[in-house]
């Protein structure tokens, strides 16, 4: 669960990490200091290259250009709200960052005193690396550690870098990076918040303030304890498991065939035929030229699918392309094969030129 | 033989009394997996088929001498019963639960590796060792013994896989599914390094997918391999920063792709393979029998 840039400085306030002082556009005092800087809230990286992140001096051009950047959509995604904070007066940008690496297994403290730049571009000498063993948590040396990479003994550095391992664990975050860390006469200013939660944990708080795009469709398959991706090709795709999703989407794309989504059923799906009615309507709305279903249940029983296909697609215009392996699969095959759009296979092979001739309009 | 698991191994489920307890020790006890009893807080002294429930994994180790244990509790259970097994001795863990908080799982696999127990998981489908001992959710009347072994991230490409052999007649040692999650226990290279040391395996499928960097670590190990070893990652065309139904399966950088996987693997010795389909037209075993 990503965090917009103003959701996570309240969150950076409540476990004592210094910010400026921000509004969002709604709740901007009539008397405010200029200049100010106004900032787009939007999950994507990058917006300030883009023109997401403006200076005003005066209140005319706050109107004019909050108002331009609230219309804004920057790669691909609208601005969700308009964040303005005073201007801050720095000596130094530095980075930092605490991250989950997957391949360490362990959260990592990344540190840079060239801040304010993709630290992607910082060359790797200039990068401080402390993995943090989960069960141990942030140690004093790897706090002296970072002092003296720094250059620095401020005992601010200490009491930020303690902060944030606080926030970290509390919040159960994915990553928390500040860049660029502004360093001021008495202190510092975290400048930007990119905050990734943990969907799945319980946590400290509850840190949405912006409203989420419920409507989506992949925030409704979600809804659905399945998980879709939406994509702009022909093909729907559903499968039994994401290894076998992302197989068989290989397989539909050597086929020389695009997918418009990516559906895994997970657990729940499988075994309750109103989810799964559910979620083939969503689907629907999404308008493939066709179909894919692809499941092979060791627990579950076919039938279950099965009599959802057939009432969201049984004689409907739309060709349906199933392979079907599991329990209860004769009767589930004996089900559906009465349908003329429906074809039937316990191939995958079979199955993927199957569609790729249903959606070129071969005849079969 | 066969890896981690076999007829002598002991094994409790942890959430016996659930839905998806139930069903496993069902199986397990149809197929004589040795199952020798099941956990659940508060419902010691209850019985499951006729096999005894504990209130504690100390108990049961006490009264059963298990020595695996097979978990489906609550996601944000599965951090105390992980713990709980551990220091009660248990030694081979299956996490089957799905959702488990990341923190969580960056401790159990920690605790583990400090206790030298082996853990599958979170969100794994288990392992079986065919007629042996099966603390998977394959079903044992698709698996047949022999000499391929399998390890995979995933439960159902697993399933395609075992088809694909059983058109050539051929069965498996052992098939170890990993799981799908960001963060897991047990990774690729470890049960290659079992692989090759158990003599019942005679080659072994390799599949991957896309996301983390287990490859690099893995063509180390295929490296220094005598046996044969057939991979696939599974997607070749998702697209960058979506993920892929795992919560595992997503590209971060150029790395993490199937493209630059297979090439890893490829490079390191392993016959790869582009498609799943592909798997079926490989002659499994014939070069070195």
């Amino acid at each position: 669960m990503k965090l917009y840039e103003f959701e996570g400085k309240k969150l950076f306030n409540k476990y004592g990490i210094n910010t400026a002082k921000g509004w969002l556009l709604d709740d901007l005092p009539e008397e405010t200091p200029f200049p100010l800087i106004v900032k787009t809230q939007v999950l994507t990286g990058g917006r300030g290259k883009l023109g997401g992140i403006q200076i005003v001096r005066n209140k005319e051009e706050l109107i004019t250009k909050s108002e331009k950047l609230s219309h804004m959509t920057i790669k691909d995604e609208r601005v969700a709200g308009i964040y303005i904070e005073e201007l801050v007066n720095f000596q130094q940008e530095y980075y930092l960052s605490i991250v989950i690496d997957r391949n360490k297994k362990s959260p990592v403290l990344i540190v840079s005193k060239e801040g304010g730049v993709n630290i992607e571009d910082v060359p790797k000498e200039n990068i401080l690396f402390i993995p943090i063993n989960p069960l141990l948590g942030l140690q004093t040396y790897m706090i002296q550690k970072v002092q003296m990479f720094l250059n620095n003994r401020e005992p601010f550095i200490s009491q930020l870098i303690q902060n944030l391992w606080t926030m970290f664990t509390k919040e159960q975050a994915e990553l928390i990076e500040i860049n660029p860390l502004f360093i001021v006469d008495d202190g510092y200013v975290a400048g930007d918040a990119k905050v990734i939660l943990d969907g799945s944990a319980d946590r400290a708080s509850d840190p949405i303030l912006i409203k989420r795009d419920q409507n989506s469709y992949e925030a409704k398959c979600a809804e659905l304890h399945t998980v879709g991706v939406e994509l702009d090709g022909d093909v729907a795709i559903i499968t039994s498991g994401a290894g076998l999703g992302m197989a068989t989407f290989d397989m539909v794309s050597s086929n020389d065939l695009t997918v418009r989504t990516l559906v895994d059923l997970g657990g729940h799906a499988i075994h309750d035929e109103e989810i799964a009615k559910k979620l083939i309507t969503q689907i629907k709305l999404l308008r493939p030229k066709a179909f894919l279903f692809n499941f092979y249940f060791q627990v579950a029983s076919c039938l279950v699918l099965a009599k959802a296909i057939e009432e969201q697609l049984g004689n409907s215009d739309i060709p349906v392309v199933i392979r079907l392996k599991g329990q209860d699969e004769a009767e589930a095959e004996a089900l559906l094969s009465k349908y003329e759009n429906i074809h039937i296979t316990d191939k995958i092979k079979t199955a993927c030129t199957l569609t790729r001739n249903l959606v070129r309009g071969v005849t079969i | 033989m066969a890896i981690i698991i076999n007829e002598q191994s002991k094994i409790i489920i942890q959430g016996i009394t659930g839905n998806i307890g139930q069903s496993f020790a069902k199986r397990m006890l149809y197929y004589n997996t040795p199952i020798v009893g099941g956990v659940t807080p508060g419902k010691g002294g209850q019985k499951v088929f006729n096999l005894p429930v504990f209130n504690t994994v100390e108990d049961a180790v006490k009264k059963t001498n298990a020595d695996c244990s097979f978990i489906s509790v609550r996601p944000t259970f599965v951090k105390q019963a992980v713990f709980e097994a551990i220091d009660a001795g248990i030694k081979v863990i299956v996490i089957y639960s799905e959702g488990v908080p990341l923190h969580d799982s960056l401790e159990m696999v920690h605790y583990a590796k400090l206790h030298q127990v082996i853990l599958l998981g979170p969100n794994s489908a288990g392992i079986v060792s065919p007629e042996k001992a099966n603390m998977s959710d394959i079903h044992d009347s698709i698996l047949k013994p022999g000499n391929i072994g399998i390890v995979s991230r995933s439960g159902t490409l697993t399933y395609e896989v075992i088809e694909m052999l059983k058109q050539q007649n051929l069965g498996t040692s052992t098939i170890v599914c990993l799981g799908g999650d960001p963060v897991v226990g047990l990774q690729h290279y470890d049960v290659l390094e079992k692989f090759e040391e158990d003599p019942d395996t005679k080659a072994i499928v390799y599949v991957g997918e896309i996301g983390g960097n287990d490859e690099v670590f893995s063509a180390e190990i295929i490296k220094e391999m005598s046996k044969p070893v057939y991979s696939f990652i599974a997607g070749l065309h998702a697209p960058e920063g979506k993920r892929m139904g795992h919560a595992g399966a997503i590209i971060e950088n150029e790395s993490e792709t199937a493209k630059e996987k297979q090439k890893i693997l490829a490079a390191a010795g392993t016959n790869s393979v582009h498609l799943l389909s592909d798997l079926a037209e490989i002659k499994f075993l014939s070069e070195n029998i």
